[in-house]
Order: C-alpha cells, then structure tokens, then sequence
C-alpha cells in the first residue's frame, strides 16, 4: 500500500496542485489538464506498440545476435551499429526507453546503449534537414561534428560510472528471468 | 499517420508471431502488459507535469524569457532546455524565431542539445526503467555535452 503510494507520488502531487488551482478560481488547473490529456493521446499513440514490438524482441531475437553486433567485445563496429540504430528509428525519446531496456537484458555493452539513446535523441536526418532551414546548413554540421563523437564520449563514460547492479532490481531480475524464457538459444 | 503505421505494423507483427507460434506470442504479450503497468504511475506523472508546465509557462512567456541577452540569457535558456523536453518539429520553428529574435548561436547549440538529450519531466520515465544513477549520470554527462556545444559554436561561429 505505502509501496504503491510512493510510486504514485507524482501524480498525486500534479493531481492535488491541479485541483487546487480549479478551487482558486483560477483556469489553469483546466488547460493544464487539457494539455496533459492531448500529450496523454499522443503518448498512448507510441508506447503501447513500442512495449509490445519489445515484448516481441524479446521472445524471437536470439541473445547471440545482439551480443555479436553490439555486445561487450563489438568494439567500434557495435559503436557504429548502435548509431545507425539510434538514427534509424524516429520519435520522442521516451520512446526509445523500452528499446534500450531490451536491447541491454539481450547482452548489448552499457557504453552502446549510452550511445543510441544519445543518437535516438540528437542525431537524426530529418532533423538535420529541419535544423539546416530554420538555422543554417552550417550550423546543423557543425552541431552534428561535435555531438557525434560527444555522444560516444556520454556513452563510454557512462559505462564507467554506471555498473549493472544500480539498476531497479525488477528489471534486474528481468536479466535474469529472461535467460530461462529464451526460446531463441 | 506515422502513429497509425506503428499501430498496423504492431497488430501484423503480433498475428505474424502468432500464426508462427501462439505460446510464446503469448508470453510476449505478458512481458509487455507488465512492464506497461509499471510504467503507468510515472508516464501519467510526466504526463500531467508537462499539462501543468505548458499552462503555467504559456510560448508567449517562453519567448520573453528569451529575449534575455549575454550570458545570463545564456544559463536562462540552457535551464529552459533541460527542463522541458519537445518534440523536434515544435523544437526547430521555436530555435528559428529565437534566432530572429537575436539569440546567439552558442546559445541556440546548447539549447537544441539539452533541449533533446536531457529532459527533467522525462526523468521519472527513466529512473523507471533505468534507476536513479543511470538516468543521473545519463542526463549529467549529455547536459555537460550540451554546454561543450555551445561553447564550441561561440567560438567557431561567432
């Protein structure tokens, strides 16, 4: 009970600020619950396909692809390989959360996962397009030239500072659970 | 549209799965339904942060907070990126009309970054299925980046 009380606290805390705004007499409690239910459509648009496409990884993509391409011994080829991931995919990314998550429980390196999620999120070609007519053509390289080895820099460190064992210990045992269920082996 | 092809190309990777094999199409499904659920506490409460942010801070605020100059205006707008996250087609029209407005580029680099790689109302999300130390290293490191980034456009396009 306290367990799910804390992990709605946030919610909790939106909801009360919200109605006591409406209580106030002031608008914005109501346009700020009609905004957070048009981002909500848009997010329910995305995630639940996202979490069942991953759900599906994980029963049918085999643990040896995925450590062979961007597991711990992939070297520069698993950093290029988790780049072009990154960049392939569009969308928010809160999206590319769940992606990450399996790609990690299947035996991709830390450093790789640092790596698409920073490519997920700055480095895309649209973008670029986009970036090069609302600022500059210039602008958009150069930005792209210091983030790209940037975010390899944020992925290699990222490794280093964060081991295995800090993450939630559900989805620890996910790691492990996972092996059992592995059809694919 | 691009939402409606994801949701087709879900539903025919599903029946695909199934028709190869039901059980562990079924097991899928149970993965997902889980790992949905324990999300849903933190994706409302990013969900309703950002309703509340948006009513509170309205564009017309955002933009006089932009129009602030020097290197005060510099932090103003690299704290403005790191806490909202938006999507890319809204992010690229809003750095268009700062850079009319007569935003630096230096400052314009670091806001485009943070704007994308960090994002305190996705944090909740993150910690979510990352724990707290990942997501704060992650979004630390990708917010020391961003202000890289712009330094090195200040002096390289000045």
């Amino acid at each position: 009970m306290i367990n799910g009380l804390k992990r709605c606290w946030l919610v909790a805390a939106v909801a009360i600020v919200n109605v006591g705004l409406m209580l106030s007499g002031s608008s914005l409690g109501v346009v700020s619950f009609q905004q957070a239910s048009t981002f909500l459509w848009e997010v329910l648009q995305i995630l639940p396909p996202v979490t069942i496409l991953m759900g599906l990884f994980d029963v049918w993509v085999p643990r040896p692809l995925v450590e062979q391409n961007i597991g711990k011994n992939s070297g520069l080829r698993g950093i290029l390989f988790a780049i072009l991931l990154g960049t392939a995919a569009a969308g928010p990314i809160y999206a590319a959360f769940p992606v990450a998550l399996s790609l990690l429980r299947k035996g991709a390196r830390m450093a790789n996962i640092g790596i698409f999620l920073g490519a997920w999120a700055t480095i895309k070609l649209p973008m670029i397009i986009m970036e090069s007519t609302f600022i500059g053509l210039r602008f958009a390289i150069l930005r792209l030239a210091i983030t790209l080895p940037g975010v390899i820099g944020v992925g290699i460190l990222l490794e280093r500072l964060v081991p295995l064992a800090t993450l939630p210990p559900s989805k620890q045992a996910a790691l492990h659970s996972l092996t059992q269920h592995d059809y694919a082996e | 549209m691009r939402s409606l092809s994801l949701v087709l190309f879900t539903l025919a990777a599903i029946a695909a799965s199934w028709a190869k094999d039901s059980r562990r199409t079924r097991h899928a499904l149970l993965i997902s339904y889980h790992s949905f659920r324990a999300l849903m506490p933190n994706l409302l409460g990013m969900v309703g942060l950002i309703g509340l942010i948006l009513a509170v801070v309205p564009p017309q605020t955002l933009s006089q907070l932009f129009s602030i100059h020097g290197p005060l205006g510099y932090f103003v707008t690299a704290a403005i990126g790191v806490i909202i996250t938006i999507p890319a087609p809204i992010a690229y029209p809003l750095a268009g009309s700062l850079l009319k407005m007569g935003v630096s580029l230096a400052t314009l680099a670091t806001f485009i970054t943070t704007l994308t790689m960090v994002g305190t109302v996705t944090a909740p999300m993150e910690i979510n299925y990352f724990g707290k130390r990942f997501t704060l290293v992650r979004q630390g490191l990708s917010l020391a980046l961003a202000i890289a980034a712009g330094a090195f456009m200040g002096v390289l396009l000045p």
